[in-house]
């Protein structure tokens, strides 16, 4: 069993590198959207605040895409079928395929970020507060992701624009990043420990409702 | 023995199909015919868990059918290909092995997947392959997943003879070891001693 | 508690449904009566007789809204269908509710801030609560079929309920750090004991109208399916 679940890790991680070339396409087309938000605000002189919260609300937006896609070519009905039936327990294939997403859009966001930065005005002595953050918070941004998607992909949903009405839930992590982002001192602090506890929460609960919805949707 | 009984379906508010009732003992192999549209690949889903029925049962070995006893002892394979077409052949095999928690040696695998796939390329990305190349990937799991019982939905669609041989002797040598066959197909099968369950 | 099938709540709320009228329409008449004579011994302008409808509605629509999650976990893990059902129902309310303090709130907000809207703690969580409640009852019509709706709309109802605290610790946190000296408060006096009286009065008032309008829905819910399930099975 632990054999297998380790060839099962691996190819997880072969699949995910094969489907970063989308994760890349998202991020060229956050680029685009940061050069025109900073064209059109040339003429203007602007707090660092509303740069952050531009790139963040992008982020939410493409961790959504990027989880919904995954979603939809991996739960595909066909392959949700063998899932069900095999061995392991749909959480745990939930579980990995949201990890190998959160790795996927850190790494190249790391490798994006400086470019970023740059294009949208902000601060290279804020591309490690930045980035930390963003560890942070985009494992439960997509963890709540997975459970829209599993309730959005299902084939039985006659309106898809269920994962746009969930995301005032995802308002808790885009208040706590904007006021962590006043912390100039950038020092541990309560709200590292909201993010911990909002991020063990959401691993308790997600996979559960995720793999739940899936089951009972999708086939 | 897998006891069906009463068994009606609807989707939405379209009935699918009423009082279905049959028996499947073990080493026996049932086939269901119907038209198209009767509900055969829905009372396939039915059986292994995947839906709920509007109304009666479906019992394994005297016990209705849970989530739990659908993953131990059912083995179901569906009309679609689930492969992963981003993934080479050879990764896609040791995928699906690894999800159904194959533990056979590396020498009976090697042996299963040269008697399916021959002198085909493993290295070949998995859209590269033609229908009847594709579907051979799911009989890899017959040949290999160690489960009492299959569930197949029309396995022989699609497939030239020499495929549908290879089929059928797996079918017969899973008979002789007291398996319990469901098949949903439109050909007749050259099984000896099976029995045909008509939906209306 | 769990086996109580749909048909039989249907049963018993229409059975106490007319002792509900009565007991509303004589706390409604009771709680206007207060109203008008607490109007009486203020002078702080009519607003503020709003919050009488204010604040019950928002109490009721947290109340609708924590029941709703509660009744959607008891669904899920029992699969009680009288739970899914009573959460179907109790939507639509808990939305009506959240409006209209949404409503009200900011036409009192207009009259003594001068003002519709502030992006603060209290009125942003407000808002993202009728907004789960909007998700809820789309999710509720969005499937073909409503079991899977409810199991659906379910799982919704159970993510709000754990992020609906969160939303408002962190909206608090968030407003505490950024405008902490524009965090307002209702004028006029502290509660009196009998400003309290009219309040509680008001409160059980809706409190009935919302029990005797769950109990219409419910059976309106419950006698379309029986009328679906009979049609479907004699086709």
């Amino acid at each position: 069993m632990i054999k297998n679940f380790l060839k099962l890790v691996k190819n997880e991680f072969t699949l995910m590198l094969r489907g970063s070339v989308f994760t890349i396409v998202l991020y060229s087309l956050l680029l685009i959207a940061a050069s025109i938000f900073s064209l059109a605000l040339r003429h203007v002189s602007f707090d660092i605040e509303i740069a952050i919260a531009f790139l963040w609300v992008i982020i939410f937006f493409i961790s959504l895409i990027k989880v919904e896609k995954v979603y939809a070519t991996d739960f595909s009905e066909s392959k949700l079928q063998q899932y069900i039936l095999s061995p392991f327990a749909l959480e745990i294939v939930v579980f990995l395929k949201n990890i190998m997403i959160y790795f996927n859009l850190l790494f190249l966001f790391i490798i994006f970020s400086p470019i970023i930065l740059i294009i949208l005005g902000i601060q290279l002595s804020y591309l490690l507060p930045i980035n930390i953050l963003l560890a942070l918070s985009l494992l439960s941004i997509i963890f709540i992701s997975s459970m829209t998607a599993s309730i959005t992909i299902s084939k039985n949903n006659k309106l898809s624009i269920t994962s746009v009405l969930t995301l005032p839930l995802f308002i808790p992590i885009l208040i706590v990043s904007m006021a962590l982002t006043d912390v100039v001192d950038f020092q541990l602090n309560k709200m590292y420990l909201f993010f911990v506890a909002y991020f063990l929460l959401n691993l308790a609960f997600s996979p559960l409702l995720t793999s739940f919805a899936l089951k009972k949707l999708s086939v | 023995m897998i006891e069906i009984k009463n068994l009606s379906f609807a989707r939405g508010n379209n009935l699918i199909f009423q009082n279905v009732s049959f028996v499947v003992k073990p080493n026996e192999l049932v086939v269901l015919k119907g038209a198209n549209g009767q509900g055969k690949t829905t009372l396939l889903s039915n059986i292994v868990n995947f839906l709920e029925p509007l109304e009666g049962e479906i019992l394994y070995h005297g016990k209705s059918v849970d989530g739990h006893t659908a993953s131990q002892c059912f083995l179901y394979i569906g009309e679609n290909n689930f492969a992963y077409d981003n993934l080479s052949l050879n990764e896609n095999i040791k995928y699906w092995l690894a999800i159904h928690n194959v533990n056979f040696s590396q020498e009976i695998r090697d042996k299963s997947i040269n008697f399916l796939f021959g002198e085909l390329n493993l290295k070949l990305r998995f859209y590269q392959l033609s229908y009847g190349q594709k579907k051979k990937l799911q009989l890899l799991l017959l040949m290999l997943v160690n489960k009492p019982v299959w569930v197949l939905d029309d396995p022989f669609n699609g497939l030239d003879q020499d495929t549908i041989n290879k089929i059928t002797s797996l079918l017969s040598r899973k008979l002789e070891d007291d398996g319990i066959i469901l098949i949903s197909s439109h050909k007749d099968i050259s099984i000896p001693n099976h029995s045909i369950y008509e939906l209306k | 508690m769990f086996a109580i099938t749909p048909n039989t709540l249907s049963t018993f709320l229409n059975s106490i449904s007319k002792y509900i009228v009565l007991l509303m329409i004589l706390l409604l008449g009771f709680s206007a009566i207060l109203i008008i004579l607490l109007e009486n011994d203020y002078y702080q302008g009519v607003s503020f007789k709003i919050l009488f409808i204010h604040v019950p509605a928002a109490w009721l629509s947290l109340l609708i809204f924590s029941t709703m999650g509660i009744s959607s976990i008891i669904g899920l893990v029992f699969k009680s269908p009288t739970s899914f059902t009573i959460s179907r129902a109790i939507s639509p309310i808990g939305l009506i509710m959240s409006i209209i303090v949404l409503v009200t709130g900011s036409i009192w907000g207009n009259l003594t801030w001068g003002t519709y809207w502030v992006w603060d703690a209290r009125l942003t969580s407000m808002l993202i609560l009728s907004f789960i409640y909007l998700g809820h009852i789309l999710l509720l019509y969005s499937f073909d079929h409503f079991q899977k709706a409810d199991f659906a709309a379910s799982i919704l109802a159970i993510i709000g309920l754990v992020n609906l605290p969160i939303v408002k610790f962190s909206v608090d946190w968030w407003t505490t750090l950024h405008q902490g000296s524009t965090v307002f408060r209702v004028g006029g006096p502290s509660i009196t004991s009998d400003y309290l009286i009219t309040l509680l009065v008001s409160f059980f008032a809706l409190f009935l109208l919302c029990i005797y309008w769950f109990s219409n829905i419910f059976y309106i819910i419950i006698e379309n399916r029986k009328i679906e399930r009979s049609k479907l099975l004699n086709q």
